[in-house]
């Protein structure tokens, strides 16, 4: 069966980061036999004043199959290496969504959708992840990493928010050159520019440089940029900067 | 000129990673903070080849802009 795994407030200015260490929940999981695990996406909550995190009020979130036997012992790992991974100083939090017996998948996407937009509370954190029948659970400090992480499996599900943790390298020919087609046999689901048009698969795109990918329509998703001068590829992946709103 | 706001919370560095000048300014500081780390690769905006505030582990972004841990932004 599916499930979400989502963890937020891991870290500190100087520790290692929660992506990072939601890549370690997911090896632990594969290196114990337990589980296939997807790419990690990087959620973006609110940015405010009255909101405890450390630099960037992100949440991290994978995919991860697993048979339905496993669930526990697959929750009580993720728990272990969270507890044993995050900082002293830090207040982290524990999601794992099943996703055949999520009681309202609508609700738990407004939820992520929510902490975007505003400063919501741990007890409502709690509260909605009971409705649901998601674990949450809390494992240092004030814990308040539990809404990030209830927040962040409900955004992973809509599909359509975040980025992909890491860089993907993609394969060009002796120009660094790719099409779409190309592209899309790496795993990639759709190459789009940032005005969501999405390119042919006869289209060639410049990949000399590894390139970063963002969850889009429940699909990995190449963002490009026409190249100013023509020449074998018309297109190349958008810059960082480009990608700091998703 | 760094692009500097005075808060309660201390100096917010208010520059746009879209406005070269801002990124120049940032760039500056960085250069001269012995604090300056780079964060992690997905959490850099700019590349990634000198040192920079905003690619630094110790920037906290805020609404409008991004204050230091460190204590490397000063009026």
């Amino acid at each position: 069966m599916k499930i979400l795994i989502s963890i937020d407030d891991t870290d500190d200015a100087q520790s290692k980061g929660t992506g990072e260490i939601a890549e370690m929940l997911g090896q632990a999981l594969v290196d114990r036999g337990l589980a296939t695990v997807g790419r990690v996406t990087r959620h973006q909550l609110l940015v405010h004043p009255d909101i405890a995190y450390t630099s960037h009020n992100s949440s991290m979130c994978f995919e991860a199959e697993i048979s339905e036997d496993a669930l526990d012992e697959v929750t009580r790992i993720c728990a272990d290496v969270l507890t044993a991974e995050s900082v002293e100083a830090a207040d982290p939090g524990l999601a794992v969504v099943v996703l055949s017996s999520l009681a309202d998948a609508e609700r738990l996407m407004a939820f992520g959708l929510e902490a975007k937009q505003r400063v919501l509370t741990k007890d409502e954190a709690y509260a909605r992840a009971e409705e649901f029948g998601v674990h949450l659970s809390e494992h240092g400090g004030t814990g308040i990493g539990v809404i990030g992480a209830l927040a962040g499996a409900g955004l992973r599900l809509t599909g359509s928010d975040g980025r992909y943790k890491g860089k993907f390298r993609l394969r060009g020919d002796e120009n660094d050159v790719a099409t779409v087609a190309d592209i899309k046999r790496e795993g990639v689901g759709a190459v789009r520019t940032l005005e969501g048009e999405t390119l042919g698969d006869d289209e060639r795109v410049l990949v000399a440089d590894s390139a970063k990918l963002v969850l889009k329509d429940g699909a990995a998703v190449l963002l490009v940029r026409p190249l100013d001068a023509a020449g074998a590829a018309a297109w190349c992946p958008v810059d960082r900067k480009s990608l700091r709103s998703f | 000129m760094t692009p500097l706001r005075d808060t309660d919370a201390g100096p917010v560095f208010v520059g746009s990673v879209d406005v070269e000048p801002d990124v120049a300014a940032a760039s500056a500081v960085a250069a001269g903070c012995p604090s300056f780390s780079l964060d992690e690769d997905d959490e850099c905006y700019i590349e990634r080849d000198a040192p920079n505030c905003f690619n630094c582990r110790g920037r906290r972004w805020v609404p409008d802009g991004f204050t230091c841990l460190r204590g490397g932004l000063r009026p």
